[in-house]
This record gives structure tokens, sequence and C-alpha cells, in this order.
């Protein structure tokens, strides 16, 4: 887990550059399997819809985990697929936070089949991992600790 | 007198193998191939994103549905799309999850995973009207203008598909399968001759049925030989596991063309073809596993590829049939 954390933290520098430092955030990781499931994607479209947008585009983080075992290439026909999708599922909702591949899949047991939220305080801690759909508790819980 | 007891049951193994060897690519009359002669949607443009239903009317004007962007597509016979509508919502026009899609003379039908009914639209994609209908829709096929045959995934007391008019008035009902079966073995795809047969392909058993325009049963085919569906525990239910067969359609000369699953040689993409009468005529495959299988009126047939991102159109060339366009 300490090296999932490293290498998330190392992710959202790389997709929020000027994201403060000091700022809490969370990783969305989810599986590429549930772009293709309604009822898999129904609780992530709801966590988003429910984030407000500006914590959407500084403190989250999407993580889409590819199908396979093996280290994926930028031009395999399966990445270009879900690529192709997760834009699709962007537009459609209207979800602002930058998403990126994890061809290695470093995440792949966090997204566990669906999809995960790992939350980080501002020190790169991790602090706790929610598995979808959230309740409204624990959705209300989320956004108090992004909002800190 | 030893002997036979083992000649015969080994010639019933053979016969009832020999069954399953024909369906699976074995000795068949004839030969279909394909040939690609359009492909719409690619990695770097936004027309598919995950295609689910498919129509193509008179014209040639091809209708999609598209779970991803929750829209109602609509493309030349080139593959230029000429028009898109809807977007997420329970409103008229909106989609939460767009699924099948049936085409008459002059309308579209649009069913929804989510929500229960048919939504009506004209062929320049304008929403016309809802079918009010208190159960999803899981198939469904146009009569005409104003008569669909569907079918729900919902339990009911007797397997049927039911003859429906636009205001939702249940005209008729076929009963198909039997009264005891298992949750979720009755669920078919069905195709529609235009003479008024219906051919059913069951989701979980290996099963294809014929019946007649009134739903009396003409006859009732085995592809793999096997018995019952197997059946797993799932949340706390018993439900049927493995797909069977996939989708269903016939072509110009009424062949049918069955959409293989788990127990095909290559899952989802072997596409079996029997005649009118249920005789066995051939296998071949599609290039990409395909979801759906849809045969328009000029006898294309029309697959997926690329896992929903493109939709793909073939001509079909036959080889060694009696009956072939």
């Amino acid at each position: 887990m300490r090296a999932a954390g490293i290498a998330a933290f190392l992710f959202f520098l790389g997709a929020r550059p000027s994201a403060a430092l000091g700022d809490a955030f969370c990783l969305l990781v989810m599986d590429a399997e549930s772009l293709v499931c309604t009822p898999c994607l129904d609780p992530l479209v709801r966590l988003c819809r429910g984030l407000p947008a500006f914590i959407q585009e500084e403190r989250v983080l999407g993580i889409l985990v590819p199908g396979g075992s093996a280290q994926s290439s930028d031009d395999s026909p399966h990445i270009r697929i879900i690529q192709k999708k997760l834009s699709g599922l962007m537009q459609a909702n209207d979800l602002r936070f930058p998403v990126l591949v994890d061809r290695s899949r470093v995440f792949a047991e966090l997204a566990a089949g669906s999809a995960a939220v790992v939350l980080f305080d501002r020190n790169r801690r991790l602090i706790k991992r929610y598995s979808l759909p959230l309740s409204s508790r624990q959705q209300e819980e989320l956004i108090d600790f992004l909002l800190r | 007198m030893a002997a036979h007891k083992t000649i015969i049951p080994a010639v019933l193994v053979i016969l009832a193998l020999s069954n399953s060897v024909f369906a699976q690519g074995g000795p068949g009359r004839g030969r279909i191939i394909l040939d690609e002669v359009l492909s719409i949607g690619g990695f770097d443009d936004d027309l598919l994103y995950q295609w689910v239903g498919i129509g193509v009317d008179a014209e040639g004007f091809i209708y999609v549905t598209d779970a991803l962007d929750f829209s109602l597509k609509k493309f030349d016979g080139w593959g230029k799309l000429l028009k898109r509508s809807g977007r997420q919502g329970q409103g008229p026009g909106e989609f939460m999850a767009p699924r099948a899609l049936a085409c008459s003379a002059n309308r579209l039908f649009v069913t929804d995973q989510n929500l229960p009914g048919v939504q009506v639209f004209d062929k320049e994609l304008r929403f016309l009207k809802r079918i009010p209908l208190n159960f999803l829709v899981t198939e469904v096929t146009a009569l005409s203008d104003a008569r669909l045959a569907c079918k729900t995934f919902e339990i009911q007391p007797r397997p049927q598909i039911l003859i429906v008019d636009d205001d939702g008035r249940t005209l008729s009902t076929l009963s198909y399968g039997e009264p005891s079966m298992a949750a979720m073995t009755d669920l078919v795809d069905f195709a529609r001759a235009p003479g008024g047969s219906f051919y059913l392909a069951y989701s979980h058993l290996d099963r294809i049925d014929k019946l007649s325009g009134d739903g009396g049963l003409v006859w009732s085919r085995s592809l793999f030989g096997l018995k019952k569906a197997r059946m797993e525990k799932v949340s706390g239910f018993v439900v049927p596991t493995d797909i069977v067969f996939k989708d269903i359609a016939l072509d110009i000369k009424g062949n049918i063309f069955v959409l293989g699953g788990s127990f095909s040689k290559n899952r989802g993409r072997d596409v079996y073809v029997l005649s009118e009468s249920g005789e066995y005529l051939a296998t071949f495959a599609l290039p990409e596993s395909s979801h759906c299988l849809y045969i328009d009126g000029q006898n294309f047939l029309y697959a997926r590829a690329n896992e929903g991102v493109t939709l793909k159109k073939y001509r079909m060339s036959y080889e060694g049939f009696k009956r072939s366009p």
C-alpha cells in the first residue's frame, strides 16, 4: 500500500503539477471493465456528481486500470479502446477530474473489478479506502476531508 | 451377446457427440464468407463509444443506440454521422441506459435497461412518444409503425413474447418454453419472419425454437447436446451463468443465424446457420467477438468490433446453400 501511495502521489503531481502540496486528495481507482457495465458505473457517476466542481478539478485524480495481466503499451488496441470509452463517459457525465491509465496495473488490486476511492491527507498518508457505492455518510465524510 | 453391450452405448455416444461436432464447425453443407464493406467508429473519433442496439431502414440508414453517451445516432450508408440525439435522463428522448432498437417503416423504437416502456422516435431522431409498459423491455421487434413484439426479463407466470400496440395495450401473447422454467432460463432473443413465425434463441439453454404465428411450437433444436443450464448462487439467488446463445437473426431467404456464446469454439464469434426447418447448414466465425448480430433488408450482416467502439458491416457470400440470396 505504501508503494501504491507513493505511486499515487507521483501520478497526482503528474496530472496536477500546480496543485498545492498541502492539499488532501483522493484517487478514484476504476477497473476498465466497469466502463461497459452500467450498474458498475452508476455509483461512480453519482459520487462524482456529488463532488463540487473545484474538488473534482483540484483534488481528484482518476486511475483507470486496464484489463489483462501484463503491462500494456500506449498504442495497444485495448488501451486505445478504454481511452476512447473513458472520454465518452467523461463528456456524457460532465466529469472534470483528470484520469491516468495505469498501464503497469499498480492499482489493480485496489480496483478489484469495480471502483474504489482512496483518500490521502496533505502529508500524502493514506487515510481511508472506500469501495463503491458510497453511502451518503461516506460521501459527506469524503467531501469534508477534501475541503479541509 | 456381450459385444452389443459396448457397441450400442458407444454408438449412442458417437451420435450424441456428432450433434455437437456439427455445430462446432464440423461438416455442414455450406459455407459463408464475410467481406467487410463498412466500418463505423474508431479509436480517434467521437462516433461510437459503446454501441448496443442497431436498426437499418429500407433506405440503408443505420441507427444505433450508444450506452456510454446515452444517445441515439443515425448514420448514412457510408458511415457518416448524420444526427445524434439524447442525453442522460428520464425525460422524453432521454436515456438512462439505451439498449435495444427496432425499425419500422417510419419509426424507431428504443428500450432502456433502467426505464420501463419503449420510446418512439421518427427517422430524424425526434422524440414522438413513450409507449407506457409497466415492465423493462429487453428485446423488441417492430411489426409495424404501431405494433411491437417485446420481451421482458422480469419474472412472469409463463414465458411470453408480448404483442403490443403503440399505446401500450397488449394485443396478444405468444407463450413458449415451459411454465416451470427455472429463473432466467426463459430469457430469449428472437427474430420474426415475414410470414409471422418467430425464432427463439435461448440465452441460457442449448435450445433454438421455431414458433408459429399463433405461438405453437413448430420445432426445437439443440446445437451442443447440453441438457440443462448450469446454475450458480449469486447474491442469494440461484441463476444461470453461462450464455449459450447471444443473438439470432434471419437472412432475406429465411435462413436462421444464431450467435454462440460460452460453449462455442470461438466464444461470441461463431455463428450457426440453420434452415427454416431447423436443419444445420453451416458455421462461420465473425472476426471479433460481438454482443449481437443483425442482418438488414439487403442481406448485409452487422456486428461489433473493438469492444463496441466500432460497427462493422459485411457482405455475405454463400457457397453450397440450396437457398441463398
